[in-house]
């Protein structure tokens, strides 16, 4: 039962085992809730524990025995270290200066389907308007690495950005067939405050769905894996893989069954550089060809690849970043 | 170094109706988290529901001089049953996956190493889904010290009747007191509050938040609580919500600043330049040990 760890730890954050705020709570009946989880470090991290805490606390009120308890010393924090304490002063006095953030986002096209990019600098009613405004460049690449479309915006504070980045991808009447590219996302922000919300998302969008998911940072790796299951052999799965440097890649795709280790796939090719290629996962094709795969992508040049799963006739495609 | 016994439990959704969830936990990454090359790992996984846990799983992981001797039990199957049906009410199933050292061994990396947890079926799209982490979230440490409030969100919501494009948050209270879930609509005044009982996960459609009537909508979601919950957002067939598209996690209103002191910023430079020189150094040695 998974109950195990819920009868010995309560703040995983801070390593506070359930049985030392329970004898807090009895050796100090006079202290309330919130300066208790204080005093003993419960919930003063991440705070998922503090309902669990709550839960205890009422539990150890009704639970609590009579006759004398020897008091707890509770818990002392760790305090920081001298070199820690050193940069900490320094960083203090030392001028402030914006932070440059770089992203990646692959770009899918075709008659039917179309790749939006999303920035939003949204304000939440419960912490108000705390982003700050941001400066935004994007540079979008064909697969070959051709740089089409330069463009710059600015992003204050309760706007966002939603721009169709698959156009212009394909010049000619589109076809059903999948073409690739992508799209670098430079931001950096205006004033000296948090990022909030405005981590780039990009949609891949058909007639019948769309999915979206979160940009990364575009310094690409060199090895990339990924574990996935070919339970539905209508289904198309595939990697989109975006060069980040300026020299060509090349790329090799091995995919092994973890039911029938004999079975193993190699494939190879080429990706410009600042280019995008599109892979087709090469499933085995002969004996049992259902189950687990292990997904293995290597690369020479640092390269962001993502993963994608569509449907046969291509219109319900999901990516997610490996 | 600080040393632990357990690895920050993970959540993530119960397969819908219709889907198979596997969940294979890297044997080498594990290791690479162990004091010393050889531990027992107890390894508990458990479906719940409202409360219940209906399907428990608890295996002993061995591992000797670096190798996993059972890896069978860091691979995990579970099918998607009746009430696990996603049109059949709010309240859905969600799994908790917890691993702790048995004996002597620790741990010197409290997080789980990062793996999708693969969704699949037949006659369904397989996606993928990264796992949450039920303690421990840093981004989430980082805003609550930044901003005293918890608020997850997606930049990129969308409801369409006409194109059959539906999305759900899926919010998962795995801790033992009720709690209450507010969502918040790009340009809508709305702000509907769900219960969430104890161990429980509710999926919101946002058809039902927004009125069948008010779509198509496109835009910010956000979903605040006073105590930190669990949330996943669903993308799916508007008319058949287990046809799923795919499944994210949220993304919280960072807390990280936009500027940082000059001092900082040349440190992370040295460091990086030091990393380069150190791998070329590795690099070079290797090569000319393997030439000897």
């Amino acid at each position: 039962m998974i109950t195990k760890f819920q009868d010995e730890l309560l703040c995983f954050c801070n390593q506070v085992d359930q049985e030392t705020f329970r004898h807090a709570v009895w050796t100090n009946p006079a202290v309330n809730f919130f300066d208790l989880c204080a005093r003993f470090s419960v919930g003063t991290k991440c705070t998922a524990c503090l309902l669990n805490a709550e839960a205890f606390y009422l539990d150890a009120y009704r639970s609590k025995p009579l006759g004398p308890i020897i008091a707890s010393t509770g818990q002392t924090r760790k305090g920081l270290s001298l070199r820690r304490r050193f940069w900490n002063l320094l960083d203090l006095w030392a001028p402030r200066i914006p932070i440059g953030l770089g992203d990646r986002a692959p770009v899918l096209a075709a008659r039917h389907v179309r790749t939006k990019l999303t920035i939003a600098n949204s304000v939440a009613a419960a912490i108000g308007p705390q982003s700050s405004r941001f400066l935004v460049i994007l540079r979008r690449y064909l697969a070959d690495g051709t740089l089409y479309k330069k463009e710059t915006f600015r992003l204050g504070a309760g706007e966002r950005l939603d721009v169709t980045v698959s156009d212009g991808l394909i010049e000619e009447v589109p076809s059903d067939l999948l073409v690739v590219g992508s799209c670098e996302i430079r931001r950096k922000g205006l004033d000296d405050l948090y990022r909030g919300t405005t981590r780039p998302h990009f949609t891949v969008e058909t007639d019948v769905a769309a999915s979206t998911v979160h940009t990364q940072g575009s310094e690409g790796k060199f090895i990339a894996g990924m574990l996935t299951a070919n339970d539905n052999e209508a289904e198309r799965q595939f990697a989109v893989m975006m060069n980040c440097t300026d020299k060509p890649a090349d790329i090799t795709v091995q995919v092994m069954s973890l039911d029938q280790l004999d079975q193993r796939v190699v494939e190879r090719t080429t990706v410009a550089g600042r280019g995008t290629a599109l892979v087709y996962i090469p499933f085995p094709s002969r004996g049992k060809t259902t189950g687990l795969y292990a997904v293995e992508f290597i690369t020479t040049r640092r390269v962001k690849t993502y993963y994608g799963v569509s449907t046969e006739d291509g219109h319900r495609i999901s990516m997610d970043h490996l | 170094m600080e040393t632990f016994k357990y690895l920050f439990p993970l959540v993530s959704i119960a397969p819908p109706l219709g889907y198979r969830l596997n969940q294979v936990i890297n044997a080498n990454a594990l290791v690479a988290r162990t004091r010393g090359a050889s531990a027992r790992m107890e390894v508990n996984r458990a479906v719940i529901l409202s409360g219940e846990e209906i399907i428990t799983d608890n295996q002993i992981a061995v591992f000797e001089n670096g190798r996993c001797l059972t890896p069978e039990v860091l691979a995990y199957r579970v099918d998607g049953a009746d009430e696990f049906d996603w049109s059949r009410g709010d309240f859905v199933p969600y799994v908790e996956t917890h691993i702790s050292m048995l004996d002597d061994g620790e741990f010197t990396d409290p997080f789980f190493p990062a793996f999708y947890t693969i969704y699949s079926g037949v006659g369904r799209k397989t996606f993928f889904s990264d796992n949450v982490l039920k303690f421990g979230d840093t981004v989430a440490i980082l805003q609550i010290r930044s901003f005293q409030s918890w608020v997850a969100g997606y930049p990129a919501s969308a409801v369409d009747a006409t194109h059959d494009i539906g999305e759900s948050a899926i919010v998962i209270n795995p801790f033992l007191r009720p709690a209450l879930a507010t969502l918040e609509f790009e340009r809508r005044e709305a702000r509907p509050r769900f219960r969430v009982p104890p161990r429980s996960a509710r999926r919101i459609d946002f058809v039902r938040c927004l009125g069948v009537d008010r779509v198509p909508w496109a835009g910010q979601v956000f979903v605040t609580s006073p105590t930190r919950l669990l949330v996943f957002f669903a993308k799916h067939s508007l008319k058949d919500p287990n046809n799923i598209t795919t499944v994210e996690h949220p993304d919280l209103y960072r807390g990280e600043p936009t500027f940082e002191p000059a001092t900082q910023r040349m440190r992370k430079i040295l460091g990086r330049k030091l990393k380069i020189l150190r791998g070329r150094l590795r690099f070079r040695h290797r090569q000319r040990a393997s030439t000897l």
